[in-house]
C-alpha cells in the first residue's frame, strides 16, 4: 500500500526469507523456565512493484506513472518473544522492531525506514504476522503467515524442482 | 448303598437354598460346622477334579465350596453311586464321606447338613468377589456393558501412528502433514479490458500446503481418544501455468468415517489466495500483485494418506479508474479435480513436481 502523492494505493504481495536467533535471559542466568526471550532476525523481502510517479500526481490530469516491477528490501529487527506457556508446542507473541531499507515508490535509491512486526507462533514452527515498513511516503502493511524452514523448505524445494522442470527458472 | 442315596439326597434338599441364594459367598455362620470349614479349604479344590473327592465335596458343601461340593456329590455320588460305587473304589467311598462328614456337621450346627444334588443352576464361581474397592470385576462390567447395548470395551491400547503423527490419523491429538495436490484445471479469464470476452483454456494445478489439524471433535473410546473431526489452519502456496503462484491461507476441515488408519474421510478447505508471480512480458517469472482471491475445495479421501478432490478459486480484480491500464488485474478462476495426498507417501509429491513442469508448457488462452 502506498500512502502519498506520488502514486496509488494498490494491494500488495510479498515473500521474504528471516533468520536470525533468540535467547532466554533469565531463563539462562536464574536457571528457572521464564517467558521473555529475546534476539535479533535479519530479512530480505521481494515485494510486488509499485505504480508511481516522481513527481506529485495531485492535479495531474494525466500522470506520468511507473510501473516499477518490483521492490526490494532488507530489515534488521530486535525480537522479543513471550511464550504463553512451556509446552512444547506453545503459543508465543512475537514483538519486532527495527529498520528497513528499501527502494521508495519509482526511486532507484535505498532509503531507511521504521519496521514493525507484531506475529502469533506455534512453537517456533510457524506464525501469523501483521508488519509494517514505513519510509518516506511509502507505507506498505502486510498480514500473512510464515513457516520454519524445516517445514517450508520442502514446499520450496518441490515448487523450484518444479519449474526447473518446466522450464520456469 | 440305598442308605447312601437317601442321604445324599437329604442332605441335597436342606442344602439348596444356600446354594442357590449365595452360590459364591461363604456360606451362613449356621451352615458352617467347624470341622468341616476346617476341610473345606483343603480338599475343596480336589473336589472338582474326581468323583474320588466327593468327601470334599461333602465337606465343602456345608462351607464356602458349596458348589464344588455340590458338583461332586452330584457326579459321583447321586447318579452314578449305583454304577460308580461298586466299580470305582474312590466313588465307593465318597457317600460314606459324605454321609459322615454332612452328619458331623449337622451334628455340630444343628442344622442340615449342606449338599446339593447337582448345582445345574449354580454359575460357576468366575473370580472372588473383591473385599476391597472397587467391588466391581471386569466381569461385572462386561456385564453391565452387554446390559446397555455398549460395545465392549478395548482390551489393547490403540496402535501408533506412524511417522510421529506427520501423517494424519484419528489416534493423533494434533498433527502437522504437508499435502501435495496434482490436478487438471480449466482456467478462465477476463481476457480484455475494452470487453467482456473471456479466455478460457485447459491447465495443470499444483499445489503444496502445511495443514495443522486441531482435534475439533474427540471420540473417547474406553480410556483412549481418537480424533472424530479435525480443523485447523493450513496455508501454502499453488502453482499453474504461466509462472503463476499464488499464496494462500486459511482453513482445512477433516471428518473421519472411523478409527482405523486407512478410515474414510471428508475433507472441506477454503482460503484467501493472493498472486506472487506470473510471467511478465518478456516471458520472464515476476512478482504481481494482486487483490486477496478466494479457494475451495472438498475431498474424499482414505486415512490421511490422501484424498480425490474437487474445488475452485477465484481471483478477484483490480481495476479502479485510477490505476492506469498497464496494471490492472482482471478477474480469472479456476475449476480443479485431482488428487492431494501427503508428501511423506512419496508419490503425491512427485506428481505435484510433474504437473508443475507439464503446466509450464501450457500455453494459456490469455495472459494474466
Amino acid at each position: 500500500m502506498i500512502a502519498g502523492d506520488r502514486g496509488v494505493d494498490l494491494p500488495m504481495t510479498q515473500f521474504s526469507f528471516r533468520g536470525g536467533f533468540t535467547v532466554r535471559p533469565v531463563t539462562l542466568l536464574r536457571k528457572r523456565w521464564h517467558p521473555w526471550s529475546v534476539g535479533l532476525t535479519s530479512s530480505f523481502v521481494r515485494s510486488s512493484g509499485t505504480v508511481a510517479s516522481s513527481t506529485s500526481t495531485i492535479g495531474s490530469a494525466n500522470p506520468d506513472l511507473i510501473d516499477v516491477p518490483s521492490t526490494d528490501g532488507v530489515r534488521v529487527a530486535l525480537l522479543n518473544q513471550i511464550w504463553l506457556s512451556q509446552k512444547r508446542h506453545a503459543f508465543h507473541l512475537d514483538l519486532s522492531l527495527g529498520v528497513v531499507r528499501s527502494t521508495v515508490l519509482s526511486s532507484t535509491t535505498r532509503l531507511v525506514g521504521t519496521h514493525a512486526d507484531v506475529a502469533v507462533g506455534v512453537g517456533g514452527w510457524g506464525a501469523l504476522f501483521v508488519a509494517g515498513d514505513f519510509l518516506d511516503r511509502d507505507t506498505r502493511l502486510t498480514f500473512g503467515f510464515r513457516g520454519h524452514g524445516i517445514a517450508a523448505a520442502p514446499v520450496v524445494t518441490l515448487i523450484a524442482l518444479g519449474l526447473l522442470a518446466g522450464g520456469a527458472l | 448303598m440305598m442308605l447312601t442315596t437317601t442321604l445324599l439326597l437329604g442332605l441335597g434338599l436342606a442344602l439348596e437354598p444356600a446354594v442357590a441364594a449365595e452360590p459364591v459367598r461363604p456360606a451362613p455362620e449356621s451352615a458352617t460346622a467347624p470341622a468341616a470349614s476346617e476341610t473345606a479349604g483343603a480338599t475343596a479344590p480336589a473336589a472338582g477334579t474326581a468323583g474320588s473327592t466327593a468327601p470334599a465335596g461333602a465337606t465343602a458343601g456345608a462351607t464356602a465350596g458349596a458348589t464344588a461340593g455340590a458338583t461332586a456329590a452330584g457326579t459321583a455320588g447321586a447318579p452314578a453311586a449305583g454304577t460308580a460305587g461298586a466299580t470305582t473304589p474312590a466313588a465307593g467311598t465318597a457317600p460314606v464321606a459324605v454321609a459322615e462328614t454332612g452328619t458331623e456337621a449337622a451334628k455340630a450346627g444343628d442344622v442340615a447338613p449342606i449338599v446339593t444334588p447337582v448345582a445345574e443352576t449354580a454359575p460357576e464361581p468366575t473370580q472372588p468377589v473383591n473385599e476391597a474397592p472397587p467391588f466391581y470385576s471386569d466381569a461385572d462390567m462386561v456385564a453391565l456393558r452387554e446390559r446397555y447395548d455398549l460395545a465392549p470395551l478395548p482390551t489393547e491400547p490403540p496402535r501408533k501412528a506412524r511417522w510421529r503423527c506427520l501423517v494424519a490419523d484419528p489416534t493423533c491429538t494434533f498433527n502437522v502433514e504437508v499435502n501435495a495436490t496434482s490436478a487438471y484445471a480449466y482456467r478462465v479469464q477476463q481476457g480484455s479490458p475494452v470487453s467482456d470476452a473471456i479466455s478460457r483454456w485447459h491447465s495443470g494445478r499444483s499445489q503444496y500446503d502445511v495443514w495443522v489439524n486441531l482435534p475439533g471433535l474427540v471420540e473417547t473410546h474406553g480410556k483412549y481418544r481418537y480424533t472424530r473431526l479435525s480443523l485447523g489452519p493450513k496455508g501454502g502456496v499453488i502453482v499453474s501455468d504461466s509462472k503463476t503462484l499464488w499464496g494462500n491461507a486459511g482453513l482445512a476441515m477433516r471428518y473421519w468415517f472411523g478409527r482405523g488408519r486407512w478410515a474414510p474421510t471428508l475433507e472441506l478447505s477454503s482460503a484467501l489466495t493472493f498472486r506472487l508471480t506470473t510471467e511478465n512480458m518478456d516471458g520472464v517469472i515476476a512478482t504481481r500483485r494482486s487483490p486477496v482471491g478466494v479457494t475451495a475445495d472438498v475431498g474424499f479421501g482414505l486415512g490421511g494418506f490422501g484424498a480425490l478432490i474437487i474445488g475452485g478459486q477465484y481471483d478477484s480484480p483490480l481495476a479502479r479508474e485510477d490505476v492506469s491500464e498497464v496494471a490492472r488485474v482482471y478477474p480469472a478462476g479456476m475449476f480443479f479435480v485431482g488428487f492431494r495426498g501427503n508428501i511423506v507417501w512419496g508419490a503425491p509429491a512427485l506428481a505435484a513436481v510433474g504437473t508443475t513442469a507439464l503446466s509450464q508448457r501450457v500455453e494459456p488462452g490469455a495472459r494474466p
